[in-house]
């Protein structure tokens, strides 16, 4: 192989791997932010942190109710999950909250919810 | 006795001290409880997973080069233990995101990205078995197994860090934030991981 043949391959290569990871990215993630998933029409997994200003979580009619914040936008809703309060809930760093947006209720209604913990791995007390 | 039997008659006695330690020696994390032991099973596998994929490439590199088959039986050989760690990786990872997250699989950035290199290497194995010339085998593996070498560092350490992931902050190369007793036995059991693959690689002397 000349040098010409070699370095038009390797191009080609370097090209093919960047629209492979290019193509790649945009189903790489499920979740969504707070805005999206209230226009969403199919379920959405959305992220975000405890709202620290919304009433603290609690049950409500079967439902345990917190409200969400949005970590880039600020934005906020209130989560109302189907069951009760998710054992890992209280050490929760952020949550992400699968389910759609009911405009009657004004708040997401969630069928599962995900924790994720501070990955801090220190000694108990 | 043999070089190989010698390795592994240290890994064994080394892998059942780390055991020993995963078990009687590591304190419960915070938040975490005993749950945390199966960060010293995860780890090392997705380790050396890794390095089973860099030694298939670098292996890929010399047959290319020299067209010697022993690199050729190497690299496959190679290839084949790290995609039995991966899955090893991969099964430990749902288990753990079962006990923290509160879901064996989600399609995170994480869980897909290693699924695809786990759909990588499997396809590799299957190229392997789909040519029956030796000569032939050994090139177009070699030349498969460099490009999925070059495509892995995105997989694992790139495209996971430029999502949100419900995945703990990698501790290796993550900023590591962990419990002196805990870092030196992670060290250990990645230690061990890295010996039994060593003896998977070295045993009844390819080279």
């Amino acid at each position: 192989m000349n040098f010409n043949k070699k370095y038009y391959l390797i191009m080609l290569i370097v090209a093919f791997l960047a629209y492979a990871a290019w193509a790649f990215t945009d189903s790489v993630t499920p979740y969504v932010g707070i805005a999206a998933a209230r226009t969403a029409k199919q379920s959405v997994q959305v992220k975000g942190l405890l709202n620290p200003a919304a009433q603290p979580p609690h049950q409500e009619g079967g439902d345990f109710v917190f409200g969400l914040m949005d970590e880039e936008t600020g934005e906020t809703m209130t989560v109302r999950y189907h069951s009760e309060e998710p054992d890992r809930f209280k050490e929760a760093h952020h949550i992400v909250a699968i389910g759609t947006y009911a405009n009657d209720k004004d708040a997401f209604v969630a069928d599962k919810l995900l924790i994720k913990c501070p990955s801090k791995y220190e000694k108990q007390k | 006795m043999t070089k190989s039997t010698k390795w592994l008659i240290v890994t064994i006695i080394f892998t059942i001290a780390v055991i020993g330690a995963v078990f009687f020696i590591v304190p419960p994390a915070e938040g975490l409880g005993y749950l945390v032991r199966v960060i010293y099973f995860h780890i090392p596998m997705a380790w050396v997973a890794v390095i089973a994929f860099v030694v298939s490439a670098i292996e890929a590199i010399h047959l290319l080069r020299s067209g010697d088959m022993v690199s050729d039986a190497i690299s496959a050989r190679s290839a084949r233990i790290g995609f039995v760690f991966v899955l090893l990786a991969t099964i430990s990872g749902a288990i753990f995101s079962k006990l923290t997250w509160g879901a064996y699989w989600n399609w995170d950035p994480r869980q897909t990205t290693i699924f695809v290199l786990i759909l990588i290497y499997g396809a590799y194995l299957t190229l392997r078995a789909s040519i029956h010339d030796e000569r032939k085998r050994a090139r177009a593996s070699a030349v498969y197994s460099l490009l999925s070498c070059l495509a892995m560092p995105f997989l694992i350490f790139i495209l996971p860090r430029l999502y949100f992931s419900l995945h703990p902050s990698p501790i290796i190369g993550g900023g590591l934030m962990m419990d002196s007793t805990m870092v030196i036995v992670l060290a250990a059991a990645v230690l061990d991981a890295t010996m039994i693959y060593g003896w998977l690689l070295i045993r009844n002397n390819l080279r």
